[in-house]
């Protein structure tokens, strides 16, 4: 595991967040671990930022709250981050991943409407990474793989977004791009 | 002497998603050479979709192109072997790979698909045969064109200091890129679709929402050359 610090911060972090049903600070820490998922490109600390993603959105989402089967899935939730960090300030990694795959396994236990539209969360939570690690100048091949998802999905989604109109990624004025084209088209 | 036109995954998604086939296909016709795809970036459109039901549509419409020889598996122009495009792609992921560092560690820039589609453009034009490569994302794109954009952009998003390793970016020097958005544009100004400004831009439009990387400023500028 890579910056290990950084996701133990993070997780202290959210689960105070969590105690104050502090939405915005969970998806604010999420995009904080961007800039390590970036580099290191190292699967636990992507994990963190789609999971606490995740949550922000789950949270935020009220309707979702008096749906069945949700007071048990969002304990889970919150324990295994809780449990999560314990087992990662013993530095016992495997506990660690096993706590955060116990949230993705609270998802497949889920029934119902509340089911698919969990799922639906995570799976957008997967493209908003692989958009942001994107937008950080990695190649969206390395982002969708890394998330897991499919560049099919995450065109889609880029295209929504603002990243091809950063001034930086003009690289060729626009008349001599045509003009190869044309040249190449003679 | 045939020309070719090497197609990342990106466009040829883009393309397929938003209705613009016979368009391809007419560019197709018009076209003095062949429109070529590799291995991985077959895996990318065709394959792996096939086998996820949200895709398996658009993956069948894209495998049409293949059957109708619309493009073709460079592998089977016998213009380079697999073995030849998969030296040169790990070449290229090496370089690309470990040319931009964050303290001291590389940054994984691009993947397979993207470095097979610039290899095989590296090996035609030792072969002295004109080709252009189309890429609708940034970063391969950037690497080829301006890569140092690419690394202001990530010193300003990830706050740190880039280390560049020039040496391993004077291979992406000279690759020729074109987007889904200039494809459309060569299909306007040959007459492949109607004189529409209007049909023009909301084309261009598409694309870019479809995941094209071109800017708002870039689609006006073509809509009013």
């Amino acid at each position: 595991m890579q910056e290990k610090e950084n996701v133990i911060e993070m997780l202290e972090k959210a689960v105070k967040a969590i105690k104050q049903e502090d939405v915005i600070a969970i998806k604010d820490l999420s995009n904080r671990t961007l800039h390590t998922s970036a580099i290191y490109q190292d699967p636990d600390n992507i994990n963190v930022a789609v999971v606490l993603y995740a949550l922000s959105k789950i949270l935020e989402r009220t309707r979702y709250h008096e749906m069945e089967g949700w007071a048990k899935f969002i304990k889970t939730y919150e324990d295994s981050l809780g449990n999560a960090l314990i087992a990662l300030k013993r530095n016992d990694i495997d506990a660690y991943r096993s706590q955060i795959n116990r949230i993705k396994e609270a998802v497949d236990k889920l029934s119902g409407k509340l089911k698919g539209y969990i799922e639906g969360v995570f799976r957008k939570a997967q493209i908003n990474k692989a958009s942001r690690i994107y937008e950080h100048g990695i190649s969206r091949e390395v982002a969708a793989k890394i998330l897991g998802i499919s560049l099919w999905e995450l065109n889609d989604y880029v295209g929504r977004t603002g990243i091809a109109d950063v001034d930086l990624a003009y690289t060729l004025d626009i008349k001599k791009r045509i003009k190869n084209a044309e040249d190449i088209f003679r | 002497m045939t020309k070719y036109l090497i197609f990342d995954s990106g466009c040829i998604i883009n393309l397929a998603e938003h209705c613009m086939m016979s368009v391809f296909r007419d560019l197709n016709k018009v076209f003095q050479g062949e429109f070529l795809i590799t291995d991985e970036v077959k895996y990318e459109i065709i394959d792996h979709p096939l086998k996820i039901k949200k895709f398996q549509w658009g993956a069948i419409r894209i495998q049409a192109l293949l059957d109708e020889e619309i493009i073709k598996l460079a592998e089977d122009e016998e213009i380079a072997t697999s073995k030849e495009i998969s030296q040169k792609a790990t070449e290229v992921m090496n370089l690309a790979n470990n040319a931009l560092f964050i303290e001291g560690k590389p940054v994984h820039l691009i993947e397979r698909g993207e470095a097979e589609a610039m290899a095989l453009s590296l090996i035609l034009s030792e072969k002295k045969i004109e080709n252009a490569v189309v890429i609708d994302e940034r970063t391969a794109r950037m690497l080829c064109e301006n890569p140092e954009n690419l690394e202001e952009i990530m010193e300003s998003k990830l706050e740190s200091k880039i280390e560049v390793k020039k040496e391993n970016l004077k291979i992406f020097e000279g690759i020729k890129v074109l987007r889904s958005t200039e494809m459309i544009y060569m299909a306007y100004k040959k007459g492949l679709i109607d004189s529409d400004k209007r049909k023009l831009e909301a084309m261009l439009y598409a694309l870019k929402f479809g995941g094209c990387s071109v800017s708002e400023k870039e689609v006006q500028i073509m809509r009013k050359l």
